[in-house]
């Protein structure tokens, strides 16, 4: 796999996806949430911009689960569906340079997108007198891992099942990801022993997104030590690693 | 007139054709016949709507238990939170007007399901306390202990369930507990030990009023604060001094505006030598009767007795006598036991003359000073020299006693009395040569005695 063809076809698909009506609109809806944040303001009672926050870091978690089931899904189904591939690979190019490109692409997207949202919550919250930065790039870092791990899911399941089942399955593994930890509570409270293994299998196997949800802790302030930044930038490496892997060898073995 | 006119040939061109069925003129029957279909079923739903919220208003509000929505909001619990508590407060506002018809139901379900899905919001805790505590007090208390559950570090919630306890609940050692528990509490305001301190004193828990003060008078560090809990401590000792030496007593008569007939408690042996029913001077160190000419002394005595007749008669007071050097009860030449009385919540008969401007306040007595040391006294003095020496600001009393009595304002406690008349320093000297009286407790500082004035109705003009 070289370096210089998984860029240049990461840059020509994020070229591609950056213009998209969807990747468009959903950032001009993500931003207009933003702005919504205003009204709730005035309803909720708390910290001066309790609102802009809770709102913002939700529409930005939201929104970049979203550019990665519409746009990686509709990407790499859009490929295998259709010819470009053909040509693609009658030239040197390897399929793993092909997917590793796609990924980055998409990533690429994600990151553009988490930096609009990001700095138009940066922005709402200076003008509404709180200049709030250091918990908004924790907050987007931990995004950005976490949907790491979602677009890792996300090529898999297109690789081995249509798009609309695909997109079904990852918006699956990110509520099952989210409320795992809470599962594994009640199995461990439960009397019924299948449904504890079962449950407990699932915690071993599904990736738990709460570890990249520190939502509370950054708008309360609570101090999280740099030690667990490392640990979770380690976790979700090491999860899309083998995710990329897994799909990789899926991808080697199919017939397009 | 020219899409009149167009329209009115299309219409004309269908008639004449009489082709009912042609292509336009089917387009145009499903637009009316749709456009009233619209109209009517818009009408009839939106009427449904209306009816079905209004039914539904106080019976029905769909919310599911906290931990199942903290469950399905994927990560999302702050903002449910959020919209959660914005439910919570237009359900309050929109029933507000109703509140005697429907009262507010669900109010305690919504702030409770916010509280648990966001227990870091402080402030909504205190929110949901305040708005419940005008609505149903039982909820508001449980949503501030649960509250104290989640913050046991933060002194606003039981600070906030002793104020219920005590202005709601009619319980004032309740209300002790917890603004004692407040006061332990880091980031507190110095009032709140204080206040714990009164609250005890007011349930008569003279001995737990002490120990807080105590305690807080050795660990407090701030000069001021310290210097303020010793005057509370002074005060109540001089009250605790004041109960273990105080007769209960029910006046049966009053005779005039300053003598009394009593029959003493006979539970109390110390005084088992009274005869049972007594006749009594009230009769401080700190007042005196009106005086004047042209019937004014007659009609302030009437005036006086009449106030007693309504303050004191029939009354369970406690009693406390003035002693002669042996220790003996004293007596005046009439036979009278001398003293002062006290009336329910230990407010002061005498003081309260005062104030009705029934009695005059003593005026200073150069035998009189030391004897006042200890005691809440009603001085009133001319004031010969207002001067600010290190922090403090001092009200020589006349030449006589200029070394021997003064009243003093903490210069911090300046600002107290600015509000009350603006540009303080101007105030105070403007004072120089009047009479003023001052209501505070008489301590020895420095070989002279002096009442610290904190308030500003501490020290009146007197007219």
């Amino acid at each position: 796999m070289k370096r210089a063809k998984v860029t240049n076809i990461a840059g020509i698909i994020a070229r591609e996806l950056t213009r998209d009506n969807v990747f468009l609109s959903l950032s001009g809806a993500s931003v207009l949430l933003v702005f919504a944040s205003l009204i709730l303001n005035e309803m909720v009672v708390g910290q001066q911009i309790k609102a802009t926050k809770d709102l913002g870091l939700s529409v930005l978690n939201l929104f970049s689960l979203f550019i990665v089931i519409f746009l990686g899904i509709s990407q790499v189904s859009g490929d295998i569906g259709g010819t470009s591939l053909y040509f693609l690979f009658s030239k040197p190019v390897r399929r793993s340079e092909y997917l590793v490109g796609t990924a980055v692409a998409v990533f690429m997207a994600v990151f553009c997108g988490v930096l609009v949202i990001t700095v138009t919550i940066f922005l709402l919250s200076i003008f509404q007198g709180e200049v709030w930065i250091m918990g908004l790039l924790i907050a987007a870092y931990l995004t950005l891992l976490e949907m790491l791990v979602m677009l890792a899911f996300a090529l898999l399941f297109t690789l081995i099942t249509s798009s609309q089942l695909a997109m079904f399955l990852t918006l699956s593994v990110y509520i099952i990801g989210h409320t795992i930890q809470q599962a594994a509570v009640i199995a461990d409270r439960s009397s019924n022993l299948v449904l504890k293994y079962i449950i407990l299998l699932l915690y071993g196997l599904c990736p738990n997104l709460e570890f990249f949800n520190k939502k509370t802790e950054i708008i309360y302030h609570v101090n999280i030590p740099l030690s667990y930044f490392l640990y979770t930038t380690v976790y979700s490496f090491s999860y899309t690693t083998l995710i990329v892997l897994l799909a990789l060898y899926v991808f080697k073995h199919k017939e397009i | 007139m020219i899409v009149q006119n167009k329209n009115r040939s299309i219409i004309k061109s269908f008639w004449r054709s009489r082709n009912l069925f042609s292509k336009r003129f089917l387009v145009l029957i499903l637009i009316v016949v749709f456009g009233l279909l619209l109209v009517v079923s818009q009408g009839y739903l939106s009427r449904h709507v209306v009816l079905t919220m209004e039914n539904k208003k106080e019976s029905d509000l769909y919310l599911p238990e906290p931990a199942y929505l903290a469950f399905i909001s994927c990560g999302h619990e702050g903002l449910v939170a959020d919209l959660v508590l914005a439910k919570a407060l237009t359900y309050f506002g929109s029933h507000y007007y109703e509140r005697h018809t429907f009262g507010f139901k669900h109010l305690k379900k919504l702030f409770f399901t916010a509280v648990e899905m966001d227990p870091m919001n402080r402030d909504a805790i205190l929110l949901a306390g305040n708005i419940l505590g005008n609505v149903d007090m039982r909820s508001a208390m449980e949503i501030l202990k649960l509250g104290m559950f989640y913050h046991p570090q933060y002194w606003k919630f039981p600070e906030m369930m002793g104020f219920y306890y005590f202005f709601k609940l009619n319980n004032p050692l309740k209300a002790a507990q917890y603004y004692e528990m407040a006061s332990r509490l880091p980031g507190h305001p110095p009032y709140v030990p204080s206040i714990s301190g009164k609250l005890y004193e007011e349930s008569g828990r003279y001995g737990e009023a002490l120990r807080v003060l105590i305690n807080f008078y050795t660990t407090a560090e701030d000069k001021r604060l310290k210097e303020s809990f010793k005057q509370s401590i002074l005060e109540l000792e001089e009250k605790i001094k004041k109960r273990d030496f105080m007769l209960k007593a029910t006046i049966i008569k009053v005779l005039d505006g300053v003598t009394v007939e009593f029959k003493r408690d006979a539970s109390n042996p110390q005084f088992g030598f009274l005869k049972r029913v007594e006749t009594y001077r009230v009769v401080g160190p700190v007042s005196r009767e009106l005086k004047g000419g042209d019937g004014v002394e007659k009609l302030a005595g009437l005036l006086r007795r009449d106030y007693a007749r309504f303050m004191l008669e029939g009354a369970d007071v406690g009693l406390l006598f003035q002693r002669e050097r042996d220790g003996s009860l004293k007596r005046d030449s009439e036979d009278r036991l001398m003293g002062s009385i006290t009336m329910k919540n230990n407010l002061q008969f005498e003081p309260l003359s005062v104030d009705q401007k029934l009695l005059e306040p003593e005026e200073l007595d150069r035998e009189r000073i030391y004897s006042m040391v200890g005691k809440t006294v009603s001085i009133r003095f001319t004031v010969q020299k207002v001067e600010a020496i290190g922090k403090m600001i001092y009200f020589r009393a006349g030449s006589a006693y200029r070394s021997r009595f003064s009243a003093v304002i903490p210069v911090e406690y300046a600002v107290n009395f600015e509000t009350v008349e603006p540009g303080s320093a101007g105030w105070f000297r403007g004072l120089e040569g009047k009479t003023i009286v001052v209501n505070g407790l008489a301590q020895i500082r420095g070989g002279e005695v002096q009442v610290t004035l904190y308030f500003p109705g501490q020290l009146k003009e007197f007219n």
